[in-house]
């Protein structure tokens, strides 16, 4: 299981920051999901929609980068294990959902987006045995705002907010099992594959945007939430790969 | 508070469901795998219980669905109700396959009574899932059918099948 909640004593390789990394997010994600089922007996949305965005940019960026500078250097040492796992190439699988599921969150967020009849999906209405599908939609586009009218704008809101938590449990159970995943079955293949330098070179692109205005929002991020002990592990690693300690 | 067989028990449903998740935070303390099973079968046998309750108010002998004629900006030439009552029909069939997901949890990830973390996010995943389509279909079904006589209702219904709603009569015993 991701060390979650045990205290790290040492990075024995620069890769190993990657538990750090995790514990914060899963800790992040936590307030995610506190906040969206708050939300769901109303209020103001602005609190879980910030924490949401952080969340959600910080998973897209960790995920990005780790396709292009960890698995993506080692695709020819993936093997088949036993039971018939492929690590790098389920990875990045992995990585694929979860982003998925992160815009589909984005997506329903604009509350204007979405459907009140979720039960209907497009599959289904492809499925149904009419020959115009355009008058099919219009059917449902009329039944939906029937049932509106029938919930009542205070109904319909709940039922969005229901749904939106739903959503973030769903992606905290993928980014979860995610990160086992990886720390369980594709570090020891870093470990074992990558040298120090280049698991250096790695975790300096996980933890410094050099694409952003302010490059150190990951490492401040991860150093803010941290206890002492770790905050100091990380510090130490970062003065190796170059991070300038501000603030 | 109102005294609708179909309100009651959709109330009672839903909080049996609140404490269960309380349970399942519980296993590994004062709770077990087992008794959470117990606990949602005991849901499903309810549950049955309150379809048949949602049918007494569809059929025209407790309730029946609302006259869509009187709900301002309804076209009432398309003949909507049908498409209603076939929505909830659906929500219903979800109900019993979130409830098939939660099961599928127990007996095939958990092992020898043991929840470790990833499997307890699995199964809280599962109920929630379980929760939010119950939720949206007593929303529906409360909104859509109409109570003919409220007083009635209930001694008609819940109270006078005592023997027949065992489990339901047990939960809004609770509220």
């Amino acid at each position: 299981m991701p060390l979650y909640t045990e205290e790290l004593q040492d990075l024995e390789t620069p890769i190993d920051v990657m538990f750090l990394m995790h514990k914060v997010f899963l800790l992040h994600s936590d307030k995610v999901g506190d906040l969206a089922m708050e939300a769901q007996t109303g209020g103001d949305l602005s609190a879980f929609k910030y924490a949401l965005d952080e969340w959600l940019k910080h998973l897209f960026y960790h995920t990005l980068t780790e396709d292009e500078y960890m698995t993506g250097p080692l695709k020819d040492k993936d093997k088949e294990l036993q039971d018939g796992r492929y690590p790098l190439r389920d990875n990045e699988k992995e990585h694929v959902d979860i982003r998925e599921e992160g815009d589909e969150i984005r997506e329903h967020i604009r509350e204007d987006n979405s459907r009140i009849l979720p039960n209907i999906s497009t599959s289904e209405i492809l499925a149904m045995e009419e020959e115009n599908h355009a008058l099919v939609m219009q059917r449902v586009k009329e039944v939906e705002e029937v049932v509106r009218k029938l919930l009542g704008h205070d109904n319909v809101q709940s039922q969005l907010r229901r749904h939106l938590y739903k959503s973030v449990m769903a992606l905290k159970v993928a980014e979860y099992d995610h990160f086992e995943n990886e720390e369980a079955f594709v570090l020891p293949l870093v470990k074992e594959h990558m040298t120090v330098e280049q698991q250096l070179d790695c975790v300096r692109k996980l933890l410094y945007d050099d694409n952003d205005e302010y490059p150190r929002w990951i490492f401040d991020f991860i150093r803010d939430n941290l206890g002492d002990g770790e905050r100091k592990l990380l510090e130490n690693l970062g003065s190796e790969i170059g991070v300038e300690l501000v603030g | 508070m109102t005294n609708c067989s179909l309100e009651i028990g959709s109330r009672a449903l839903q909080l049996d469901l609140i404490n269960l998740e309380d349970n399942v935070d519980r296993v590994g303390t004062s709770q077990s795998l087992g008794g959470i099973e117990v606990h949602l079968t005991r849901w499903i046998q309810a549950f049955g219980e309150y379809l048949e309750v949602r049918e007494l108010h569809t059929n025209g002998e407790f309730g029946s669905p609302t006259d869509l004629s009187e709900i301002d900006g309804i076209d009432t030439s398309l003949c909507l109700a049908q498409d209603i009552l076939s929505i909830i029909a659906d929500n219903e069939e979800k109900i019993m396959l979130s409830v098939e997901s939660v099961l599928n949890v127990l007996h095939e990830e958990t092992d020898g009574g043991v929840l470790i973390p990833r499997i307890r996010h699995h199964l809280n995943y599962s109920i929630t899932v379980l929760a939010v389509n119950f939720l949206d279909h007593t929303q529906l079904s409360n909104s859509f059918l109409n109570c003919h006589d409220r007083e009635k209702c209930n001694e008609g219904i819940l109270e006078g099948n005592r023997d027949l709603m065992p489990y339901l009569n047990g939960m809004v015993a609770k509220l």
